[in-house]
């Protein structure tokens, strides 16, 4: 009889065990501490792609002949103060990589399937796919892309610390910065990401970025890197840039929106054409 | 026998109390106590134009609590939205439809569980809401957002050590809003409090359920509705990008409300409109 009980006692330790262990979501001692609130670690004015290196022309972006082209030709515009060659002018959200400047501050949620990477920059949610999953065979492209990751234990201290991301189907146009420089329009860059804190500060994260694309004439490597924001409870804010509108498409023209009135963005840029109203003017 | 049979349950208890207090090292995350709301949520429902309380028709049909001054301003909204403009709703602008209405899920929505906090993505305006359950008190300012400020609690109802229900309070909310594309309005002072009960329907997990009640100053009375979502049954489901200023074909010059037309040209949205003021222009 005390044997009976005995055994009846194994078995409901047993059962609590499987019910403990076998349902739970996370064992954090598996995954880094990537918790609370990134914000990038190089805090220059005008947030070039490669930090290290000066804006513009500068990036030395390793561009095929075409795009290079391109990217003068945007220079140009901007120089000359309209701001067509960067979409988040109009609200168009940043896009993958652009999005991992981090110029607004960033919150990584880990969990088994999936990481979250938010970004307060276009209201970016990034899902980095960590199930194990295939590669779909067609998805519709998005400025986040689609995301699959993989976690590794580089140290091999029985925790992973690096996560390692391949990014696919992102969505044009989009540039690396806002100076302009672009990416082919062929909608076919992939985007690998090797994400892990700093060996001797946790409290910073680096992310080396490598892009492949068909406006590249070989891949090109940059390391962003973030700084954890030391507050328990960070602010977070919210991004809406529709909000402020700043600048409106007309037919082929961008044009300004200032205190309620439409302004030109260059130097003898034509009015709009407003064949559909009666052609009287305001007058004010 | 027994000597062996007891060491092993001591055994089996020390192996099974080494592993919980792993899991609990770190404040680690015990999957256990929370609910499974895993995957991806749709509104249940279709009614027509999404009201806001889906019991009930669009519109004056919704029979909203408001006050004879908001009661007004509802109805002047709806006269021209009837007549053909835009009435008060400000999400034809690619303004958030914001707290509580975001909560309509009329796109997808996903609700990832961590101790400290419970964030709600909604496709729907790229929306992010962090529901902070760690236990912190109300900050003394909040910048008003259109999710607001959430702070929440979890309840285990009935009692069986596994947490069920999300009690979540939001504050300092950003207008314009309004609950539905209606235009009921919340008043414009921005003191609106949401408060929610999440649980999962009592028979069928695939089934969640939000009581959200708000309290507003255009209101006579708190308004409690009832709001449900059903999990799509798909391991891996598509997640959209809802980006409303790609394809936004409105635009607010001043105080007025123009149409770009398919050629790319600026239209009016009404009869004899005046034209933008080109006064910056040569």
């Amino acid at each position: 009889m005390p044997m009976r009980g005995s055994i009846s006692l194994v078995t409901l330790i047993g059962a609590l065990c499987a019910t403990l262990n076998g349902v739970r979501a996370l064992d954090e001692t598996k995954y880094p501490d990537w918790k609370g609130q990134w914000v990038r670690a190089n805090s220059a004015e005008a947030a070039a792609w490669d930090a290290r290196k000066p804006r513009g022309l500068g990036q030395q972006p390793p561009l095929t002949p075409e795009f290079q082209a391109i990217f003068e030709a945007n220079l140009r515009q901007l120089a000359a103060g309209a701001k067509s060659s960067d979409p988040t002018a109009r609200c168009i959200p940043a896009a993958m990589p652009r999005v991992m400047m981090a110029i607004h501050p960033m919150e990584i949620v880990i969990m088994p399937d999936t990481t979250y990477v938010m970004v307060e920059t276009s209201s970016t949610l990034r899902r980095i796919f960590t199930d194990g999953r295939a590669w779909p065979k067609e998805r519709e492209p998005s400025y986040a892309g689609f995301s699959i990751g993989q976690w590794e234990d580089t140290d091999r201290d029985g925790r992973f610390d690096t996560l390692a991301i391949e990014t696919r189907w992102i969505k044009g146009p989009h540039s690396y910065d806002d100076s302009g420089i672009p990416l082919h329009s062929d909608e076919q860059a992939i985007i690998k990401e090797r994400i892990s804190l700093d060996r001797s500060d946790p409290r910073l994260l680096h992310n080396e970025i490598t892009t492949l694309d068909n406006a590249l004439s070989k891949p090109w490597t940059v390391t962003q890197s973030y700084r954890r924001v030391a507050a328990a409870r960070p602010t977070w804010t919210e991004r809406v840039c529709s909000e402020d509108g700043q600048t409106v498409r007309i037919g082929e023209e961008d044009y300004a929106l200032s205190d309620g009135l439409l302004m030109p963005v260059r130097k003898g840029q034509p009015p709009p054409d407003l064949r559909y109203f009666n052609q009287k003017r305001t007058q004010n | 026998m027994q000597g062996r049979v007891l060491m092993g349950v001591v055994s089996l208890a020390l192996a099974c109390a080494i592993d919980v207090l792993a899991i609990g090292d770190g404040a680690a995350f015990d999957a256990t106590r929370y609910p499974d709301w895993k995957g991806q949520w749709m509104r249940l429902g279709s009614g027509q134009g999404a009201p806001w309380d889906p019991a009930k028709p669009w519109g004056a049909g919704q029979q909203a609590p408001l006050t004879p001054d908001y009661q007004a301003l509802f109805e002047a909204n709806l006269r021209d939205q009837a007549a053909g403009g835009q009435g008060s709703d400000p999400s034809f602008r690619c303004i958030p439809t914001g707290m509580p209405r975001v909560m309509i899920a009329v796109q997808p929505m996903e609700i990832v569980i961590t101790p400290d906090a419970t964030y709600v993505m909604l496709e729907l305006f790229s929306t992010l809401r962090r529901i902070f359950t760690d236990g912190r008190d109300w900050p003394k300012e909040i910048e008003p957002s259109f999710a607001g400020y959430s702070i929440g609690k979890w309840e285990d109802t009935d009692g069986d050590g596994r947490f069920d229900t999300l009690v979540a309070e939001t504050r300092a909310i950003k207008g314009p809003h309004s609950y539905d594309s209606s235009g009921i309005p919340f008043h414009e002072d921005g003191r609106a409090i949401i408060r929610e009960r999440i649980s999962s329907d009592k028979t069928n997990p695939n089934v969640l359920h939000n009581e959200i009640t708000s309290i507003d100053s255009a209101l006579t009375r708190p308004w409690a509705v009832k709001r449900s979502y059903r999990r799509v049954p798909v391991k891996e489901p598509i997640w959209s990008e809802y980006v409303c200023s790609e394809n936004n074909r409105h635009v607010q010059i001043g105080s007025e409300n123009y149409v770009i037309g398919a050629d790319g040209l600026l239209m009016p949205t009404r009869r004899n409109q005046s034209p933008p003021d080109l006064r910056h222009f040569q």
